[in-house]
């Protein structure tokens, strides 16, 4: 009986220790998988099961097989969002965040077409927010100065500031028209985020523990819904990511926010994405070092619900 | 002194001040909300339908695209198929574009 009762204590503490593997040695890579959770691994050779077209898988397979580029014969195209449907009529690169290159050291955005300054493409950040209020008037503000924005909906006043009312506990108001969310993409400077917590995964599996860790964050259903419907369409479809997040301890450095309201939280996510061609391998130079601590230790944690929680989420590429 | 002012006004002015595109979505009844807007190049045949950047736009909202002087298309669409296209032609200033949504 004490054999089996230690024996069962075993495969406990071993599944906890297991399960709570968190920081990676140096020679290592930390990778996530929804099945067997985190862990630390030299070299990553999870098959590429997400994706039909892989074009990027292709490239290092020692006897590629053409016909794989074709969809099978009961191929069930995963059900797209409206405008994905209408952006596939015009253009070519819809699957792709914008403007996209394979020519740097890993594939990211295209920087001759965009204005601005900074290596950081920080894709649809969205903001959404939760209020204890049916109505309350807020402003959202950017600093003023030289900001790289690539696009803005509401368009911001000349102070970088959004200014309206919060309605409905969920929404917002400006210039009396309705928002779900308050949306932006801004180029950023790389220099102040971090590249050393994150994790390696498949596309798949990058966009499930993505929307693991804002379900971690207690971001609204319409936040986690948005953005699986974004960026399953919009996330380019390449065999391996490395994922750096970035919470409020860097962004609010790169980029801080600053609001009228009292008795307000901001949480703040964004991950930049670095996709692989190939599967990560520690024995191979990187520009960019593969991720080995746990990026949970830095992730902002709300104990205390305040009258008013902002909550951003985004998607980032390096630019090539 | 008042020379000097204009002089100080005039060169302070700042040399990153945005240019691009600053818009509003107009939409008649049986066309729906929200409005995608896409912006895309306007160079030659092939990069014209390279897509740089999209926003989601409800009706009646407003949007700004930030853009390096060139020429690109704006197109916007909705989910009932009412649509909008139109070329632009950016300069080192901020245009003003209303997309009028309409039933093809």
């Amino acid at each position: 009986m004490k054999t089996l009762i230690s024996f069962f204590c075993l495969m406990i503490s071993l599944n906890v220790f297991s399960s709570a593997i968190m920081n990676c040695g140096p020679n290592q890579i930390r990778v996530w998988d929804q099945n067997l959770g985190y862990n630390c691994i030299q070299n990553f050779q999870a098959p590429p099961a997400d994706c039909v077209l892989c074009q990027g898988y292709q490239n290092y397979r020692p006897f590629p097989n053409w016909f794989v580029n074709f969809p099978p014969a009961v191929y069930q195209p995963n059900p797209m969002p409206w405008w994905a449907y209408q952006g596939n009529m015009y253009y070519p690169n819809l699957h792709y965040p914008g403007a996209w290159s394979n020519s740097g050291s890993y594939p990211g955005m295209n920087g001759q077409h965009y204005d601005g300054q900074g290596n950081v493409y920080a894709g649809k950040p969205n903001i959404y927010v939760e209020s204890i209020h049916e109505e309350k008037k807020f402003s959202l503000s950017f600093p003023a100065g030289e900001l790289s924005f690539l696009a803005t909906t509401p368009s911001l006043d000349e102070k970088n500031t959004w200014k309206g009312k919060i309605v409905n506990k969920d929404r917002f108001e400006v210039e009396d028209i309705h928002y779900d969310y308050l949306f932006y993409d801004i180029r950023l400077p790389k220099e102040k985020m971090q590249f050393e917590r994150g994790l390696c995964a498949t596309r798949d599996e990058a966009i499930k523990w993505m929307l693991g860790d804002l379900k971690e964050m207690k971001f609204p259903e319409i936040a986690l819904q948005d953005f699986e419907e974004h960026w399953k369409v919009k996330l380019p479809v390449y065999p391996f990511y490395c994922i750096y997040p970035q919470y409020n301890q860097q962004l609010d450095q790169v980029l801080p926010l600053s609001t009228n309201l009292e008795q307000t939280h901001f949480t703040r996510s964004l991950y930049v994405m670095i996709p692989h061609r190939k599967e990560p391998d520690v024995d191979e130079p990187q520009v960019i070092p593969f991720p080995v601590l746990d990026s949970v230790e830095i992730r902002p944690k709300t104990l205390i619900k305040h009258e008013t929680m902002f909550k951003e989420w985004g998607v980032a590429f390096l630019g090539e | 002194m008042k020379a000097a002012l204009i002089l100080f006004t005039l060169f302070s002015f700042p040399t990153w001040a945005a240019s691009g595109v600053k818009g509003s979505v107009i939409s008649p009844k049986e066309c729906s909300s929200p409005v995608m807007v896409w912006v895309s190049l306007d160079k030659d045949e092939y990069k014209e339908r390279l897509l740089l950047m999209h926003t989601e736009v409800p009706v009646g909202g407003t949007f700004q695209f930030y853009l390096k002087p060139g020429n690109y298309q704006i197109r916007a669409s909705d989910e009932k198929g009412c649509e909008f296209l139109k070329k632009i032609k950016v300069d080192k200033a901020v245009g003003q574009l209303q997309v009028k949504m309409e039933k093809k």
